[in-house]
């Protein structure tokens, strides 16, 4: 605790503030020390001086933007349920006390399968690995054949379109729709993203090279457009780029952020899987060097 | 409805909000969110952090209301939410490996006047004190000196004894002392700190190593 001053040295400020604050262990012999002592008095003056510093901090209310914020997320804790409006909104409906939280069977058989495959993309290119992967190679995103992966469980991948437009004081609201709702079945990839399938022969990501775990500041080896995110591996694959480690996404909406059109990218937090979101926002390219990404995030709906 | 609500006083309105009422829990917040507000802010010394902390923490306390328990003040029992939320994410944060920073952070759209740009100055060195001086010697020192609790309910608020606070409180003003001293009139003729000492050393780390003690 208090520095024990030997005699002849001055009084530390530890010492100091505890003889103020009435717990220092000697404080006769220190009081007696700053008694006969000008530098130490004026020691302690700075003490006290800081503490009127304080004071002078701006008693600032709340800003409006954090209370919004704020009072977003609360409405979405109060929301039990999400559901899908089809005019682009997710909608918090009041007064549901029961979760849904169970995976839309119907529309997410399909997508498991696919989902299998690409995490086994994903991984078989983090190392060599077997036979599986090389098929999935050319035939993920397009026609799911294949049984998930022994071991592997990837959650579903909910797919939205939703067009919203995030911003910082509803997007914790938004994303958390994302994750609970069930979204209406996702078109399936454009005719366009054909020719550009993941971890094809397409130009740039070169299969083996497409995921590639870089170090933030590292050239980044691979990118991917906007388009091409509506394929379900390229989702995975860029969360996996993004998230410098392998990762599954669960929930990818194509909406706007601050009124620009993005792609946002749902992750179990980076820090606290369990009880938070990461989320990408993606305006350009998939990328972890993108300028334009940017990341934030959102507490985990229970 | 919510005028009706209004008259009520903290107490009764966790107690209808944990019976069901939609509206109750908002007044509440309402009414504190400015003080916890600047709690976070001057225990974490940043707003975003800040931010965060207090959304935490108030949908903690939004889940937790029905387990509120009535022999405590409702302010402590949300200061003490909050505070926890603000050393929660501290932790978070100094386990956390680097990702990318939100760019919204930069984001310089409340310039400040000119004229009160010398004050807002003195205040990001005082919040940057405060966040060198880490979260639990922040909180006591905050909640003590610039809110004004009283010792004992603050040692409420923060789950520690008295003596702790004081202690902890001791602790974090010597330090602000040696970090603000270059600020404070006594600086010119004293021995004022050197302001290079005020600088975080390194933004991402300055939160660790300054909690001596955990509680």
């Amino acid at each position: 605790m208090s520095d024990g001053p030997a005699a002849a040295d001055h009084l530390s400020l530890d010492a100091l503030a505890e003889l103020q604050e009435g717990i220092a262990e000697n404080a006769d012999a220190l009081r007696r020390h700053l008694d006969g002592c000008a530098v130490c008095r004026k020691r302690a003056g700075q003490l006290h001086a800081s503490r009127a510093l304080l004071s002078t901090l701006p008693a600032d209310p709340m800003p409006a933007e954090v209370a919004a914020r704020i009072d977003t997320a609360l409405a979405a804790e109060a929301a039990s349920a999400t559901t899908f409006a089809p005019g682009g909104n997710i909608v918090p409906m009041r007064g549901r006390r029961t979760w849904m939280r169970g995976p839309n069977l119907a529309a997410a058989a399909a997508g498991v399968a696919v989902l299998a495959l690409a995490s086994a993309l994903v991984i078989g290119h983090n190392r060599g690995s077997k036979s599986p992967t090389e098929s999935a190679d050319k035939s993920v995103g397009r026609n799911p054949a294949g049984a998930p992966l022994a071991g592997a469980n990837p959650p579903e991948l909910k797919q939205w379109q939703t067009g919203a437009n995030y911003t910082t004081t509803n997007r914790a609201g938004l994303v958390s729709g994302l994750v609970l709702g069930n979204p209406p079945p996702f078109p399936t990839p454009a005719p366009s993203t054909a020719s550009s399938p993941v971890g094809g022969a397409g130009p740039r990501p070169s299969p083996g090279a497409t995921v590639t775990f870089s170090a933030p500041g590292n050239p980044t080896p691979a990118s991917f457009s906007r388009d091409d995110l509506r394929d379900p591996a390229t989702a995975i694959a860029c969360a996996t780029l993004l998230a410098a480690h392998p990762v599954l996404p669960l929930a990818v909406d194509y909406a706007k952020y601050d009124g620009v059109s993005a792609v946002i990218l749902v992750l179990p937090g980076l820090q606290h899987p369990e009880a938070q979101l990461s989320v990408y926002v993606i305006r350009s390219t998939c990328s972890d060097s993108a300028t334009d990404l940017s990341v934030f995030t959102v507490d985990r709906p229970a | 409805m919510t005028g009706a609500l209004a008259g009520l006083d903290d107490r009764e309105l966790l107690a209808r909000h944990a019976a069901g009422d939609g509206q109750a829990f908002g007044i509440v917040v309402e009414r504190h969110r400015d003080r916890l507000w600047r709690v976070a802010l001057r225990t974490l010394g940043d707003p975003e952090d800040a931010a965060d902390a207090v959304q935490d923490a108030l949908l903690s306390a939004y889940r937790a209301a029905g387990s509120f328990r009535g022999d405590a003040a409702v302010t402590t029992w949300l200061h003490r939410i909050t505070v926890n939320a603000c050393l929660d994410l501290v932790r978070r944060r100094t386990s956390r490996p680097s990702v990318p920073l939100d760019d919204e952070l930069d984001h310089g759209d409340d310039v400040a006047a000119p004229d009160v740009l010398g004050d807002r100055e003195t205040a990001t060195e005082i919040l940057a004190a405060l966040r060198q001086i880490g979260p639990e010697q922040a909180a006591a020192v905050v909640l003590v000196d610039v809110e004004g609790f009283p010792v004992a309910q603050v040692a409420e608020m923060l789950d520690i004894p008295v003596g702790t606070v004081k202690s902890r409180c001791a602790r974090g003003r010597a330090r602000l002392a040696a970090l603000l001293g270059h600020l404070s009139p006594t600086s010119a003729d004293g021995n004022p700190a050197s302001p290079a000492t005020v600088e975080p050393a390194t933004p991402e780390s300055e939160t660790t190593g300054t909690t001596e003690d955990s509680s």
